[in-house]
């Protein structure tokens, strides 16, 4: 599977934030895009999942039997700041999305122990989840939606939800076009095989078992 | 079908249910009680039902007071300064005609439930990936059948006819896919919706207001809707229109791209702090590295750097209020040639207790407190050089300068077309009246300036990582929006009025003036 992005192009007022950036993502590897505060990560990100609409350019899917326009559906993304319905608890909304996805069993335990969360917040109001906590529910849900692509933007780097992370990507990637997005230098260690650099409003990118035989 | 349909409303139902768990959970002797059990299937199954009953009733409080603020009000003082007196404003008919006009017309087409982005609709389409179809169906299911029982209980308790009720609500209900069906087709043709059309929801809205309560006062009675629409043929007509229409909107086959298109995470901005909130940087506007000194010099800076960058959005925001200035100097002129002279004069000498709710609504302080907060803020009271008691109280002064002329701008405008129009009613003796509102209105502006600028020093009531105030500050600013409105049922002399608005303005400035200095170190601060 691939996700061909070509010629992004993004304006806002006088600022140029995406000048015709283009990439070709597979599955089976995980990408990084880095880029320095204010580069347009976040903007690239939206124009991908379709959040934000490009001055020009496209986004399409090759899932092997055809190539078409990438669609909404087509992601499931792990925001820094996630949106989810606060005055649920972590079991209703995993189980919700259990029935609405006709997913068999509805052993959300399971997928609470997936995404690393304890179980002492299963019953616990997702307003009162951190944001940590809430970036993992997003996991869980991507574990049940099952999107083309996921994108994760800016993980929360450090100890357990690398390892956390690690585990997750390990799982999907072999099926899934995976890209995590961060500040230059933040990526966490181990978590990435083709880093892709955003500079100028236009991608770059190196195998990093190459960069390192380099 | 009908099943998945009635899935996709789960997030709300069970959002409503938790509510009011967490609200009983606080309850002394039954609290505990119900914490320890509220995940057992039986009870979320009984707080699920008591969340349908109380959002019901919910429900019918708004309805309520909607028609009680634009029908039974209106008729009241329509019957008070009309020449018919009450004979022209029977109930039903005013019902009849104000619900055409207000709920059929204009807010058929200006609240449409299928393009209503809010956080529910947010999650079940982005987050748990419901089908757009039934989601969107749902939500117009869930709309029609909360507005058939809370719009036919209003207008019964109200005093209208049982089933002139039932047939009236039906009517409201086929238009509300009427305006459905009308935002669709304009989404198709401008990838828009009509309420992200701002200019036209305003002429949608003067519009309205002008036929609603305007046209009836020049007429002396309301026009006869009641006899169009409850008569039999116009009845077929009417009934079989919604039929096609229903049929329309149930089986459309874009909602993909609506859902794609229309529910993004920008969207969810509240639409109130939109325009002042720019989507073009990926954070804030200022980082607190950015600033090397935190001084009066960089305070000025920083609020002249503010202004600049969303320089756009408040003209635009004060050019809608000076259209509004304009067009209500155009109602005056137009009564004034057709001889409605003295009732021109009436409406100006009896508009102040309205103009305290007029300028609470005028006022662009409160969007513009959150903008200070989400593109400066936020970031800048991480730096404890930001937070001491004396740079709090300069930057309040420094920023209240910048509202006052930002909301003085269109009150101006507003005092000039009331001026302008109590000089071409021509009425004599009336001049100490027509100055009386025009200083009240300049007088409200500033009132609400500083009202606006102090709650948010006082309270600091935005987080971060939510784009929406605390409970309170909500709390507040609701209860602010029903006490002026309450106020147009003071009568009193316009004087008298424009005075109360002068002290009014005395006292909140001296307390604001006050507490920022006391308490802002404490309350301003990052939550």
């Amino acid at each position: 599977m691939r996700l061909i992005i070509r010629d992004i192009k993004k304006k806002f007022d006088e600022i140029t934030v995406l000048n015709r950036a283009g990439y070709d993502f597979e599955s089976g590897i995980v990408y990084g895009i880095a880029g320095a505060r204010g580069s347009g990560r976040t903007t690239l990100l939206k124009c991908i999942c379709t959040e934000c609409v490009p001055d020009s350019g496209y986004v399409c899917l090759d899932t092997g039997i055809d190539i078409r326009k990438a669609d909404y559906m087509d992601f499931g993304i792990v925001y820094d700041k996630p949106v989810l319905p606060e005055m649920l608890t972590g079991n209703q909304y995993i189980r919700y999305m259990l029935r609405l996805h006709e997913v068999g069993a509805e052993d959300t335990a399971e997928y609470f122990r997936l995404a690393g969360i304890s179980d002492e917040l299963m019953d616990e109001y997702i307003g009162n989840y951190s944001d940590d906590e809430k970036q993992r529910l997003q996991f869980a849900g991507i574990m049940i939606t099952s999107p083309a692509v996921i994108l994760i933007d800016e993980p929360k780097s450090g100890g357990r939800n690398n390892e956390m992370l690690k585990a997750l990507v390990d799982r999907m990637k072999r099926t899934h076009i995976i890209i995590i997005t961060s500040d230059e230098g933040e990526l966490p260690d181990g978590l990435v095989d083709e880093l892709v650099l955003l500079k100028g409003g236009v991608l770059s990118g190196s195998r990093l078992q190459e960069r390192q035989h380099a | 079908m009908l099943k998945k349909i009635i899935q996709s409303g789960y997030i709300s139902y069970a959002s409503d249910a938790n509510r009011v768990a967490y609200v009983l959970g606080h309850f002394p002797f039954i609290g505990d009680k119900i914490n320890s059990a509220r995940s057992g299937r039986r009870e979320q199954r009984a707080f699920g039902i008591a969340g349908v009953v109380l959002r019901l009733i919910w429900e019918i409080i708004k309805k309520a007071a909607f028609v009680a603020v634009f029908m039974i009000l209106p008729r009241y003082v329509l019957g008070r300064i009309c020449a018919t007196g009450d004979n022209g404003f029977g109930l039903e008919n005013c019902f009849v005609y104000f619900s055409v006009v207000m709920v059929c017309f204009c807010g058929s087409i200006n609240n449409s439930a299928i393009f209503d982005v809010n956080e529910e609709a947010y999650a079940a389409l982005r987050e748990a990936k419901c089908s757009p179809y039934d989601y969107f169906r749902m939500v117009v299911l869930r709309k029609s059948i909360t507005e058939l029982i809370s719009f036919w209980s209003v207008f019964t308790i109200f005093g209208m006819n049982f089933f002139k009720a039932f047939y009236l609500t039906i009517v409201i209900i086929g238009s509300r896919f009427a305006g459905e069906a009308f935002n669709i087709l304009l989404f198709r043709a401008t990838r828009k919706p009509f309420s992200a059309h701002k200019g036209a929801g305003i002429v949608l809205m003067l519009v309205s207001l002008f036929a609603a309560y305007f046209v009836p006062y020049l007429r002396g009675h309301v026009p006869g809707a009641y006899e169009l629409i409850f008569d039999t043929i116009w009845l077929m007509v009417i009934l079989t229109a919604f039929a096609v229409l229903i049929y329309y909107v149930w089986n459309y086959s874009g909602y993909p791209k609506i859902a794609a298109r229309i529910f993004r995470k920008n969207a969810l901005e509240d639409e109130s702090g939109q325009e002042f909130i720019s989507e073009v940087y990926d954070g804030p506007a200022l980082s607190a590295e950015d600033i090397e000194e935190y001084n009066l010099e960089s305070y000025k800076e920083i609020n002249r750097e503010f202004f600049a960058r969303n320089r756009s959005a408040i003209a635009g925001a004060i050019e809608f209020r000076i259209v509004f200035s304009a067009a209500a100097f155009a109602a005056a002129l137009i009564a004034v040639l057709n001889g409605y002279n003295d009732a021109v004069y009436k409406v100006i000498s009896y508009s102040m207790s309205v103009m305290v709710f007029v300028m609470c609504v005028f006022s662009n302080s409160f969007r513009l407190c959150k903008a200070f907060f989400y593109q400066c803020d936020c970031e800048l009271l991480k730096n404890e050089s930001y937070r001491r008691r004396n740079d709090i109280l300069e930057n309040f002064f420094i920023r209240l300068k910048y509202l006052l002329v930002i909301d003085l701008i269109p009150a101006v405008f507003l005092s000039a077309a009331y001026a302008a129009a109590g000089m071409i009613a021509g009425k004599d003796g009336s001049g100490h009246i027509v100055a009386a509102v025009c200083i009240g209105i300049i007088l409200l502006s500033c009132f609400f300036t500083v009202f606006q600028l102090g709650l948010y020093y006082i309270i600091q009531p935005y987080k971060s990582d939510i784009k929406k105030g605390n409970t309170v500050y909500t709390v507040i600013n609701i209860g602010m929006y029903i006490a002026c409105a309450l106020f147009i049922y003071i009568d009193s002399t316009t004087v008298f009025f424009t005075l109360g608005a002068g002290l009014a303005l005395a006292v909140v400035t001296a307390a604001a003036v006050t507490l920022v200095s006391q308490l802002g170190y404490k309350t301003f601060r990052l939550k």
